[in-house]
């Protein structure tokens, strides 16, 4: 009864990755737009916009956090396979299970200090501070929430880690 | 606690969480956060978040995600296949002539790819078969797959090239076009090796069967012109970069939109290769991005904790004079590159090795393009050659990983003499980009 709550939470928490990193995924032609804009406004019409750099840093930037999870989800953040490429699923879960610690230590942190980051933009409703000067304190706010969806992701693959190491089976 | 001894212990931890399995990513971020809660308080953390978010919105980056799209969009459109089918055509008469031809077709590729492990995984899909099918020996086919997609590091537009400029702090504009002529030195001794072999030995490198041969010239000629588009591409794309009216992340959107537009005159765009190169290209460069944000937590601690300083002090105080330090360097780097990948070793030693090389009097310029052709090396070389599992994925059970490094052998030991050959002649890269050695 407990195996199959647990399987539910895990399964929403992939499926939300999924989601919010497919969606992230289609602001590279936001990014290609804002640049090609930038290149004929300046080239052929001799007037350069003020908004299409920071609309492509700020498209860039959602896209590198909020990617993230899915990313983890599909296991390509880079790993050395020295010891780990020789060993069975199951103890490679049993590994992944103690590593967990830290990266939760260093999500902990990320989180913690993101907020407080964020939190010091929005005391001021801080804005970029360039000429077209628009708020960036949603783009900072935006940091932590994201690493909050990394972390779950984690905590996702944490559960089934933990499964497949106690039980040898996939959950 | 001693700066010395912190750097020790840092190391440790690192290279434990890292050989326990940890994603390099997470490995560098939570020794970084450990060490600050140790050595100072947390508000530290507010400050590293602080610089990743500042690193997010950097514009030198923004280029990453548009050339992994570029080469994604380009590289699911079966350009390969397209090159690789002209060469198959036109070299028939050549002794060697195929494996000559996946060394050019690599170079070509990488002018529009600037990512190595897709490039191997292709070639070794369609060039190996045809290579092996014709009798070549093993050696040569595999070593020339293998050596000639490495090439992609050198020759721009190469992510590797970003991620340096970014960290040393130089143009990455600069850095492009200087990888061209040591990129291109590189293929030509490649070439050169395989040109010589098959006339030494012709049983190592057969010409094609005389029906193979004598095709048309029609049909040659129809070959190439699957050639134009990518050639017109890697021209704008490099041009446009070269002649200072873009920058990189300017020409990579151009890139980008003629990707696509060729891809759709092509008859090959479909909805589902957009989609595939669009979720593509956001794992890639959120993996790549992680990694940017872990390393610099680290080297941000590792610079607040006076270990820059002290890395200065004990590579100067070695007093190896200046070419001494620069060879030492490639040592350390050549022997971090048998177990880290090339983005782990310019995040964690440019930082601290570049402020050095420009206190010598060299150019970090010069520095990038010798770095480059030093991680050529590590990807063909044991223990951990990236580009010798990227085949082996593709290659399954019939070749065996030793075999690849064998047949890797004498292409390494060219890429030694090239690097060599860039480290004394400095103008080899310095030249076209006009920069006064």
């Amino acid at each position: 009864m407990e195996i199959y709550f647990l399987k539910k939470i895990v399964n929403f928490i992939e499926a939300v990755s999924i989601k919010i990193g497919k969606i992230s995924a289609w602001l590279i032609f936001v990014v290609i737009v804002a640049v090609a804009v930038e290149i004929v406004m300046r080239y052929v019409f001799e007037n350069p916009t003020m908004w299409s750099i920071e609309v492509s840093l700020f498209s860039c930037s959602i896209m590198y956090f909020f990617g993230a999870a899915w990313t983890l989800q599909q296991g390509k953040h880079v790993k050395i396979d020295i010891i780990y490429g020789r060993l069975n699923k199951r103890k490679r879960a049993l590994l992944d299970c103690v590593t967990f610690i830290f990266f939760v230590v260093f999500m902990a942190m990320f989180i913690w200090a993101g907020f407080r980051f964020a939190g010091k933009a929005i005391a001021i409703w801080e804005n970029s501070g360039s000429s077209w000067d628009p708020p960036i304190w949603p783009l900072k706010l935006s940091v932590p929430i994201a690493v909050v969806l990394l972390f779950l992701q984690g905590a996702a693959k944490f559960i089934k880690d933990i499964h497949l190491a106690i039980t040898g089976r996939e959950l | 606690m001693s700066i010395g001894l912190i750097t020790f212990l840092l190391l440790v931890m690192f290279l434990i969480l890292l050989c326990l399995g940890l994603p390099l990513a997470w490995s560098l971020g939570s020794t970084a956060t450990i060490f600050i809660l140790f050595m100072f308080n947390p508000n530290v953390m507010t400050m590293a978040v602080g610089r990743a978010f500042k690193m997010s919105l950097d514009y030198t980056l923004v280029a990453i995600p548009l050339f992994v799209f570029m080469a994604s969009v380009l590289q699911k459109s079966g350009l390969a296949d397209k090159l690789f089918k002209a060469v198959y055509i036109l070299s028939g008469p050549l002794r060697g002539g195929l494996a000559v031809g996946t060394v050019i077709s690599s170079t070509i590729m990488a002018a529009v790819v600037g990512i190595v492990g897709a490039e191997i995984a292709t070639f070794g899909l369609i060039a190996l078969p045809a290579m092996l099918k014709r009798n070549y020996d093993k050696r040569i086919a595999l070593g020339s797959v293998c050596a000639g997609g490495g090439i992609a590091t050198l020759i721009p537009p190469s992510i590797v090239f970003i991620v340096y400029a970014m960290t040393a702090s130089v143009s990455v504009g600069d850095l492009f076009i200087a990888g061209i002529i040591p990129g291109l030195l590189l293929a030509s001794l490649f070439i050169a090796y395989i040109l010589f072999m098959a006339w030494r030995y012709p049983e190592m490198a057969p010409s094609a069967p005389a029906g193979e041969i004598n095709r048309p010239f029609k049909e040659k000629l129809r070959t190439l012109k699957g050639l134009i588009s990518p050639a017109i591409l890697a021209f704008v794309v490099l041009g446009s970069i070269y002649a200072g009216i873009a920058t990189p992340s300017e020409a990579a959107s151009i890139g980008c939109i003629g990707a696509l537009v060729t891809t759709y005159f092509n008859r090959t765009l479909k909805i589902k290769l957009i989609e595939e190169a669009v979720y593509e290209t956001l794992t890639i460069t959120c993996m790549l991005l992680w990694l940017f944000f872990g390393a610099q937590a680290l080297i941000g601690f590792y610079t607040l904790a006076g270990g820059d300083q002290w890395v200065q002090e004990v590579i100067l105080g070695l007093s190896l004079g200046p070419w001494g330090t620069v060879i030492c360097m490639q040592i350390v780097m050549l022997i971090l590159g048998m177990f880290l990948d090339w983005i782990g070793i310019i995040l964690l030693t440019m930082p601290l090795f570049v402020p050095i090389i420009i206190d010598l009097g060299f150019n970090p310029i010069w520095f990038g393009v010798v770095f480059c052709m030093n991680m050529q090396i590590s990807y063909l070389s044991p223990p951990f050659g990236p580009s010798v599992f990227w085949l082996k994925t593709v290659v399954g059970d019939e070749i065996s990983v030793t075999e690849i490094y064998k047949a890797n052998m004498p292409f390494l030991v060219l890429t030694l003499i090239a690097l060599a050959l860039t480290v004394a002649f400095p103008s080899l890269s310095l030249w076209l980009p006009g920069i006064k050695p």
